[in-house]
């Protein structure tokens, strides 16, 4: 088959001048290009030598810290299991220890008005545990009162009997140690 | 003639070949990035392996140490047998500073728990509020390891009853 090719410029001859124009314009154009790609690839390359650096640094650091915890960690468990029981002994009798039936007693005198007298009174050295009372009070009004300050403190009263003029009540609330 | 076409021929496979490497460039640094999140995330799960280890070192040294604390604790408030005692003479003393008559004292020594011995004792007192609870102050305030159990406090018509369960801890 025969190819036939068609010149539609208006002269046979190419015009130098702008022929070159083109040509340099294209020829910067890739220059352009190649030197992005150089430029891009050169600078990530730097990085990513720099971050595989680091990685296996990072790498033997973390192989050095996990054989360190699992030494750490067995001489933790030696000592829990030689000590534990010793440890456990010590922090309950501090706890114990720690623990003011004085101030049990100034929240009962802050609580309890002049009309109000304590019969009776239960203390207990234990973090839950509950202080027990009889108390007698004058009127009614006095013994309200002292309802209301205990009502926060789990305050569950046990029986209330009314004689001529007084009233025996007899009931138990809890005060928390760390409100002490 | 001929001369130009082989130039634009030059020039366009150059400016292709450009294009090619900046479009590889391009694709090459979008893995590279994709590669970077996977070890920003390495790292972060370094970071906190690092956290936990510091933890841990803080508390391997708090247990190395312990033995020595537990030896100056039982120095400074467990009562040595030895100095039970002297411990008993405190209590009368104590006793005697608040007003109370010597009174009947009942002591219990429980089982051994390590080196640790239990021992309760019971007694009954009576006198003012006021009295009372300063000896309750007065008890309180020793830093050896005896402590108040129960303390029952009855109020009659001029004086109070206090009967008081106390522990104590002794060293074998």
């Amino acid at each position: 088959m025969r190819t036939l090719h068609y010149n539609l410029a208006r002269t046979r001859h190419v015009n130098g001048r702008a022929f070159a124009l083109r040509a340099a314009l294209l020829a910067l154009a890739a220059l352009l290009l190649g030197a992005l790609a150089v430029a891009n690839l050169a600078g990530r390359s730097g990085r990513y030598r720099l971050d595989r650096e680091q990685d296996s640094a990072g790498k033997r650091q973390l192989a050095s810290i996990a054989s360190e915890s699992g030494r750490l960690r067995r001489d933790i468990a030696a000592w829990k299991k030689s000590l534990g029981a010793e440890l456990a002994l010590a922090n309950s009798l501090i706890v114990r220890k720690s623990f003011s039936f004085v101030a049990q007693l100034d929240l009962l005198e802050k609580a309890s008005s002049p009309g109000i007298r304590v019969r009776q009174l239960t203390l207990e050295n234990a973090a839950s545990g509950r202080i027990a009372m009889a108390i007698s009070a004058r009127s009614l009004k006095e013994l309200f009162a002292l309802y209301r300050k205990l009502a926060a403190n789990e305050l569950v009263i046990k029986s209330e009997t009314q004689t001529q003029g007084e009233y025996h009540v007899n009931l138990s609330f809890k005060v928390p140690h760390e409100k002490l | 003639m001929k001369n130009y076409k082989t130039a634009v021929m030059a020039l366009l496979a150059l400016l292709a070949l450009s294009a090619a490497a900046c479009l590889f460039s391009f694709a090459y640094g979008a893995l590279q990035d994709r590669a970077q999140q996977g070890r920003l995330e390495r790292r972060a799960a370094a970071r906190l392996q690092q956290e936990e280890f510091r933890r841990l070192g803080a508390e391997h040294a708090d247990w190395k140490k312990l033995p020595a604390d537990l030896r100056q604790f039982r120095d400074r408030h467990i009562i040595s047998m030895d100095d039970f005692a002297a411990f008993r003479r405190e209590l009368n003393l104590c006793l005697d500073d608040n007003g109370f008559p010597a009174p009947d004292i009942s002591y219990k020594y429980g089982r051994s728990r390590g080196r640790l011995q239990k021992v309760t004792f019971q007694f009954t007192l009576n006198g003012s509020y006021r009295s009372l609870k300063k000896f309750i102050y007065d008890m309180e305030r020793k830093p050896r390891m005896q402590f108040f159990e129960t303390i029952e406090l009855k109020g009659g018509n001029d004086a109070v009853s206090g009967r008081f369960a106390m522990e104590a801890y002794l060293e074998d």
